[in-house]
């Protein structure tokens, strides 16, 4: 029998602690901006339908800067270690994150000073980003054995990316070239492929790993989560061919599908959480279940806004419900659960002592951001719908507050954690002495 | 370890007979090339439970295999619940009620009550009295087993019994029961039941949709748990489910296929601590503690 003691491969599934708080880090900063730059940009949101401008930049800030961030993040440092699969390459990891800040600072810059060729530039650079991500995390899926309905999300979450990033390519260059017939149909499909089959995808498959591993909980069967992935991928493949088309009905049958697709999700995580074995469940579950309800939401607009039963600021409605009130809650609240996770897991990675999670939190500016973020939520909404832009500036102030104290949270889970691995390491200079 | 094992060389650290000695009950930990060569028919008992063991067949003599020094390292390589493998080795010698032997109470020193037995509730759980059963030469353990697949999880099931049933009692462990015995009189054990895991029943939940539980057994004051193969979460929550719930003694042996990074910090939220024991390659053992 070997006497050696495996470790699984640990180090080879972990990377560089400066990878995934590279990520992070710009996620944090970027949501403080995108509440900042929904205050600045108060007066044009209820009349927003779409194109270039300082409103496309608040909006760009949150979808590239939080939301593609963390997905990236999350997943280059999560899917290897629930896949037992090596993490990307450093110099890859690097290549995505510099392509995705060059890009995104280019195309929010360009969007807000309507200069077409940083929009373009930018574009190109986030187009790039995706594709080496895209062959990055690919190499992780293929080869994995195990969690094939996880695996399948995320390749189709891939491909929706990879096709979003280059319509989105192609709709920067329109501003230039104006090659597209309809420039609000390809907009629409660009935001239907990112939110909802990139972004939505992802969410609905490593939720199928992080509820149950924040909630400790059985992981459900796999019929329910295969019927909701179904469900989602008609409602999205029936959408884009409805906004082709141009026919309403059919959008109004993929809206239904994707309420089916999104109640079979929720009831499924409300499954796994009525087995779960800790009582308490934390803070984070309170945004993870608003973003539930707010995805319900969501797609109820979109039904209504093809159908035509939304006032005028429709179209800012839906999107501020999709983009701040569903996804931005969903990741703030696995963030807030994760970031602490990665702290204790590189503790061990370094053979310091470990580290219980809870000790890295500050739970005041979580409550308090908590608070900040649903009030934000409900102000702006009743802003926009009122075409109110004091209502917006006050709830997006509130959710730039909440934003802050988010930050602060996240710079104690850092200090905190540096603070244990140089007392660990001080410790065993001491014994080496 | 390693090159050819002879029965005379791989000495049980629990008494295992020899050819023509009365036969007692196999434990987990028993060697299993001691077991064999007291009992040459266990091999093909052990074939028939799954055909990995036809390796065992090919000389006469065990195959000198590492990873088969004990009836619960073979029952982990071949991917079948250690209480199977245990049924199977035991089928020929007794039943595991009535296999008593050594173990059949006498002498026994009281068992220290469990955190669990507090809060079970007596008036809700299922009884079998297998002392008539067993006085009039009948086979209790159908009956047993009958009562047992029809408790629920967290449910309770007591047994009386004329004494101490410890196979039977590993056998249930295998079936995510935990157990704790009672000497009522000189011939009299209570032994209560409860489920505090789902069965680990070979194959289980394959091709439904269903993950294959983790399958747990005990050895001595630790409870081992093997959760190779299983998906993530399933480990973490497996091996956390085990922990919370409270049916061990502070003490967890964890058998997985990779280094468990997530659990950790789990660990350390609970005040347990851990050590990594020496594993075959493929394998990360973990000596799980509670600490103070």
């Amino acid at each position: 029998m070997s006497a050696s003691v495996g470790l699984g491969g640990a180090h080879q599934r972990l990377l560089p602690e400066t990878i995934p708080l590279r990520f992070f880090g710009t996620s944090t900063v970027a949501h403080l901006l995108a509440w900042i730059g929904l205050v600045v940009v108060a007066d044009a949101v209820p009349f927003y339908q779409g194109g270039p401008g300082p409103v496309a930049a608040a909006f760009h800030l949150l979808t590239v800067g939080v939301l593609l961030s963390s997905a990236m993040g999350a997943s280059l440092q999560m899917l290897p270690v629930a896949l037992g699969r090596a993490a990307p390459t450093t110099v890859r990891c690097n290549v995505v994150y510099t392509l995705l800040l060059v890009g995104g600072i280019g195309l929010v810059c360009g969007f807000a000073i309507h200069e077409t060729r940083l929009m373009v530039l930018g574009a190109a650079a986030l187009t790039a980003a995706v594709a080496v991500y895209a062959v990055a995390l690919s190499g992780v899926l293929k080869g994995a054995s195990g969690l094939g309905l996880v695996r399948l999300h995320v390749w189709a979450a891939l491909t929706c990316l990879v096709l979003g990033a280059l319509v989105a390519a192609g709709l920067a260059l329109d501003y230039r070239e104006s090659f597209l017939v309809n420039h609000q149909v390809v907009a629409l499909i660009h935001m239907l492929l990112l939110a909802f089959g990139f972004m939505g995808l992802l969410a609905f498959g490593l939720s199928q790993i992080l509820i149950p591993m924040f909630a400790i909980a059985e992981t459900s069967a796999m019929r329910a989560p295969a019927l909701a992935f179904g469900l989602a991928l008609t409602a999205l493949i029936t959408a884009v061919i409805a906004l082709l088309s141009q026919q309403a009905m059919l959008v109004a049958v993929a809206a239904v599908l994707g309420l089916a697709a999104a109640g079979g999700h929720v009831a499924d995580m409300e499954a796994v959480l009525a087995k779960r074995i800790r009582r308490r469940l934390g803070g984070e579950f309170l945004l993870i279940r608003l973003s539930w309800g707010m995805l319900a939401l969501s797609v109820m607009l979109a039904g209504g806004l093809v159908l035509e039963l939304l006032p005028p600021a429709g179209p800012a409605l839906f999107g501020f419900v999709t983009l701040f009130g569903w996804l931005l809650s969903l990741v703030i609240g696995v963030q807030q659960r994760i970031l602490p996770f990665l702290g204790s897991m590189h503790a061990v990675r370094v053979r310091a002592r470990p580290l219980a999670p809870t000790k890295l939190v500050d739970e005041r500016c979580l409550r308090f951001h908590r608070w900040c973020h649903a009030a934000a939520l409900g102000v702006v909404a009743v802003g926009i719908v009122s075409a109110e832009p004091l209502a917006i500036r006050i709830g997006a102030g509130a959710g730039a507050v909440g934003a802050f104290a988010y930050g602060v949270f996240a710079v104690t889970v850092l200090k905190r954690t540096r603070r244990h691995l140089s007392s660990a390491s001080s410790a065993v200079g001491r014994t080496a002495a | 370890m390693g090159g050819a094992h002879t029965p005379e060389a791989t000495s049980s650290p629990h008494q295992v007979a020899s050819p023509g000695t009365p036969l007692t009950a196999v434990r987990a930990d028993d060697r299993l090339a001691a077991v064999i060569a007291a009992d040459p028919a266990v091999v093909d008992r052990l074939v028939a439970l799954d055909r990995w063991f036809e390796m065992l067949k090919s000389t006469g003599t065990p195959q000198p295999i590492d990873e088969l020094a004990t009836v619960a390292m073979a029952a982990a390589a071949a991917g079948v619940p250690v209480a199977a493998v245990l049924a199977a080795i035991n089928a020929g010698r007794a039943s595991p009620c009535c296999a008593g032997g050594a173990d059949a109470g006498q002498g026994e020193t009281a068992e220290e009550e469990p955190s669990w037995f507090a809060d079970l509730d007596a008036d809700a759980a299922a009884r079998v009295d297998v002392r008539p059963l067993l006085a009039s030469h009948q086979e209790p353990f159908a009956t047993i087993l009958r009562a047992a697949n029809a408790v629920p999880l967290q449910g309770a099931l007591v047994i009386e019994a004329p004494f101490n049933p410890r196979p039977l009692r590993r056998l249930l462990a295998g079936r995510g029961f935990v157990t704790f015995g009672q000497r009522i009189g000189a011939s009299h054990w209570r032994i209560w039941c409860r489920r505090a895991l789902a069965e680990n029943a070979p194959g289980e939940g394959q091709g439904d949709g269903k993950r294959a539980p983790a399958r747990t057994w005990r050895i001595d004051d630790a409870v081992h748990i093997d959760v190779r193969g299983l998906e993530a979460p399933a480990p973490l929550t497996a091996i956390l489910s085990l922990i919370d719930g409270g049916d061990h003694q502070g003490r967890i042996v964890v058998h997985h296929h990779r280094d468990p990074l997530y659990l950790y910090a789990e660990l350390d939220e609970r005040g347990w601590q851990y050590t990594r024991l020496p594993s075959p390659a493929g394998e990360v053992c973990l000596d799980l503690r509670r600490s103070g």
